[in-house]
C-alpha cells in the first residue's frame, strides 16, 4: 500500500510517500513521477514504513530519468539502512524540505 | 577342456562347455552343411551344430590338425581353427578366426550372418534374456561380458552401448525372486517399444537399485527386455556429486562466515520440522506479499525496530524472487526458544549454484550493476540463510536470533 501526496511549486515537485514502496506500489509511483523540464523532484520520505529492492529499483529508474534532480529528505533510520547498503545514499541528494529546491 | 575328455554323455550338442559365448549360444535347430577348404586344396564335409559370433560346433571328421576357410555365403567367409581339447568323437570346437565380407574383415560373425544362420533373432534374443543368470556366476561374469560386448549382435540391437557399464549386472525379468525391478515399468517399456516397433530405453529406480531398462522389439506381438543393473555407476556419480558439494558448501560456509549454508533436501525438512508455526501463506501476486509482511509483522514479536525491519525485507526479498522464478511462493515463520526462522519455498527451477559466489562475496550493491538480486540484501540482514535448491525447487530459512545483545543489534560488520 503506498500513498502519495503531490505538491507542485514553481522549481519542484514534493512527493510525500506513506506506506511502503515495494514490487507491487512501485509502478505507481513510477507512473506518477514523470520528469518535467527544469524541474526537480522532493521525495519526502518521513512516512515510508518500508521499503526493499524492487522499491529501491524504482527509485534508481527514478532518478535516471530525472537526470540526477532528485532530493530525499527525512529518511528513517531503517530506509537509511538500505539505502547506504545498496550505495544509493551516496547518489542521491538529501536534504530537508525547501533546501535545494529553488 | 579336460572336462570334454571325461565326458561320458557324448551329447555335445547340447552341451554348453562344448561351444561358448554364453547367452549368444545357438544350438541350431536342424545341422547346416558347410565345406572346410584345407589349404592344400582339400575340402571336408562338415555340419554346423551349435554356434555362437566366435565359435562353431562342428560334426566332421577333418583332421584337427589345420586351419579352414568355410565359404560360409556368398562374399563371407570364415577362417577356422580346430579346438581339439572341446568336443569328442567327431563333434568339435573351431575357432572363427576371421570372418571376411569382401574388402571386409572382423572376428566375429555379424547380425546378419549370426541371424541367418539361427534362423530368428527373436529367439535369440529371448534365449539371451533367459540364459544371462545362469551365466552370471561372479567368474565367470567379467569374460562373458567382454565377449558379449564384442559381438555385433548386440550393437545392431542398440543395446550394445550400455554394455559400456562393466560394473553393471543383467537380471532376468520373469521368474527370478531377488530383482526388484518394476514389472509394471519394464511391461510399459516394451509395449511402447511393440506400439512404435522401434527399441525403447528408460531408466527405472526400483527398490534399492537403478535399472537401464532396454525393450527390443521383434515382431508385432513379442519382444525382448533388457535390464541391466546400473546402481554401482549412479551410486558412484552420486559420491562424486556428493564431494563435490560438500567442498562447494564449505567454501560457500568460509567465505560468508558461516552465514550463508547449504543445506540437502533432508537438512532442510529438519529444519523445517522444528519449531513452531507463527504464521503461514502463499503468495501469488505482488500485492500478496505486503499482506504477507503484514501477516509475520503482526506476530514476530520478538524482534523490533531494525531487526523487525530486517526480518520483512528479507520476507519480501525471498517471495519477490519466488514471484519472479516459480510463479508462486509459500512462507512460514516458525520460532524457537532463541530465533524465529523465516521459511519460504517455491517450484521453481531452482538457482544455478555457480551463480551463488558472487551473491556470497559482493558485501554490497552497487548501482553500477544495477541493484543485483535480493539475494545480497538476504545475506546480509539475516543472521543465518539456509539455502536448498534443487530443480523441482527451492526453499531458503531464513534465521534471526531473538537474544542478541541490542548494541549488537544497531550496527552490524558488513562482511
Amino acid at each position: 500500500m503506498l500513498e502519495l501526496t503531490i505538491r507542485r511549486e514553481p522549481g519542484v515537485i514534493h512527493f510525500k510517500l506513506i506506506g511502503e514502496l515495494d514490487a507491487d506500489t512501485v509502478g505507481y509511483l513510477r507512473e506518477k513521477a514523470i520528469p518535467s523540464p527544469g524541474t526537480k523532484l522532493f521525495l519526502d520520505l518521513r512516512e515510508l514504513r518500508f521499503v526493499d529492492s524492487s522499491g529501491l529499483r524504482g527509485l534508481l529508474d527514478i532518478y535516471r530519468v530525472w537526470e540526477g534532480r532528485v532530493t530525499l529528505g527525512h529518511v528513517r533510520p531503517e530506509v537509511q539502512e538500505i539505502l547506504e547498503v545498496v550505495g544509493l545514499a551516496e547518489l542521491f541528494q538529501q536534504g530537508e524540505e525547501g533546501e535545494n529546491s529553488g | 577342456m579336460i572336462r570334454c575328455q571325461w565326458c561320458q554323455q557324448g551329447k555335445c550338442r547340447d552341451c554348453p562347455h562344448f561351444v561358448s559365448g554364453g547367452p549368444l549360444r545357438r544350438v541350431l535347430p536342424r545341422p547346416v552343411p558347410i565345406d572346410l577348404l584345407a589349404s592344400d586344396g582339400r575340402s571336408y564335409p562338415a555340419e554346423i551344430l551349435v554356434l555362437s559370433t566366435i565359435e562353431l560346433g562342428l560334426r566332421t571328421d577333418a583332421p584337427l590338425s589345420q586351419n579352414y576357410t568355410v565359404h560360409l555365403f556368398p562374399g563371407v567367409d570364415l577362417e577356422v581353427a580346430p579346438v581339439p581339447t572341446r568336443g569328442k568323437d567327431n563333434c568339435h570346437v573351431f575357432d572363427i578366426l576371421a570372418v571376411r565380407r569382401g574388402q571386409d574383415a572382423g572376428g566375429h560373425l555379424n547380425k546378419g550372418e549370426y541371424a541367418l544362420l539361427t534362423g530368428s533373432t527373436g529367439a535369440l534374443v529371448r534365449e539371451l534374456v533367459d540364459q544371462l543368470p545362469e551365466h552370471l556366476r561372479a567368474v565367470a561374469r567379467g569374460k562373458l561380458l567382454a565377449e558379449v560386448e564384442k559381438a555385433e549382435i548386440l550393437n545392431a540391437l542398440r543395446v550394445g552401448q550400455v554394455l559400456k557399464y562393466e560394473a553393471g549386472r543383467f537380471r532376468r525379468l520373469a521368474g527370478q525372486e531377488d530383482l526388484d525391478l518394476p514389472l509394471e515399468v519394464a511391461t510399459s517399456v516394451m509395449r511402447r517399444a511393440l506400439r512404435e516397433h522401434a527399441h525403447q530405453r528408460e531408466v527405472v529406480v526400483g527398490q534399492d537399485r537403478v535399472f537401464d531398462v532396454h525393450g527390443i522389439p521383434l515382431d508385432f506381438k513379442s519382444g525382448g527386455i533388457l535390464a541391466l543393473d546400473i546402481t554401482e555407476v549412479i551410486e558412484r556419480e552420486r559420491q562424486l556429486h556428493r564431494r563435490e558439494m560438500e567442498a562447494y558448501r564449505e567454501a560457500i560456509r568460509a567465505v560468508t562466515g558461516g552465514r550463508l549454508l547449504l543445506t540437502s533436501p533432508t537438512e532442510m525438512e529438519t529444519l523445517a520440522a522444528e519449531g513452531t508455526v507463527l504464521a503461514e501463506g502463499t503468495v501469488q501476486e505482488a500485492k500478496d506479499i505486503a499482506s504477507a509482511r503484514h501477516a509475520v509483522a503482526s506476530v514476530a514479536s520478538a524482534l523490533v525496530g531494525r531487526r523487525l525491519y530486517a526480518l520483512l525485507l528479507c520476507l519480501s526479498e525471498a517471495l519477490t524472487n519466488s514471484l519472479k522464478h516459480a510463479g508462486q511462493g509459500d512462507f512460514k515463520l516458525k520460532a524457537q526458544e532463541k530465533l524465529l526462522r523465516l521459511f519460504v519455498s517455491d517450484r521453481g527451477p531452482g538457482i544455478r549454484l555457480t551463480n551463488l559466489p558472487r551473491a556470497a562475496l559482493m558485501p554490497h550493491y552497487s548501482t553500477k550493476n544495477s541493484l543485483g538480486s535480493g539475494f545480497t540484501l538476504m545475506l546480509y540482514y539475516c543472521d543465518r540463510l539456509y539455502l536448498k535448491t534443487e530443480a523441482s525447487g527451492t526453499t531458503i530459512a531464513l534465521e534471526f536470533d531473538t537474544e542478541k545483545n541490542p548494541a549488537e543489534i544497531g550496527v552490524k560488520q558488513s562482511c
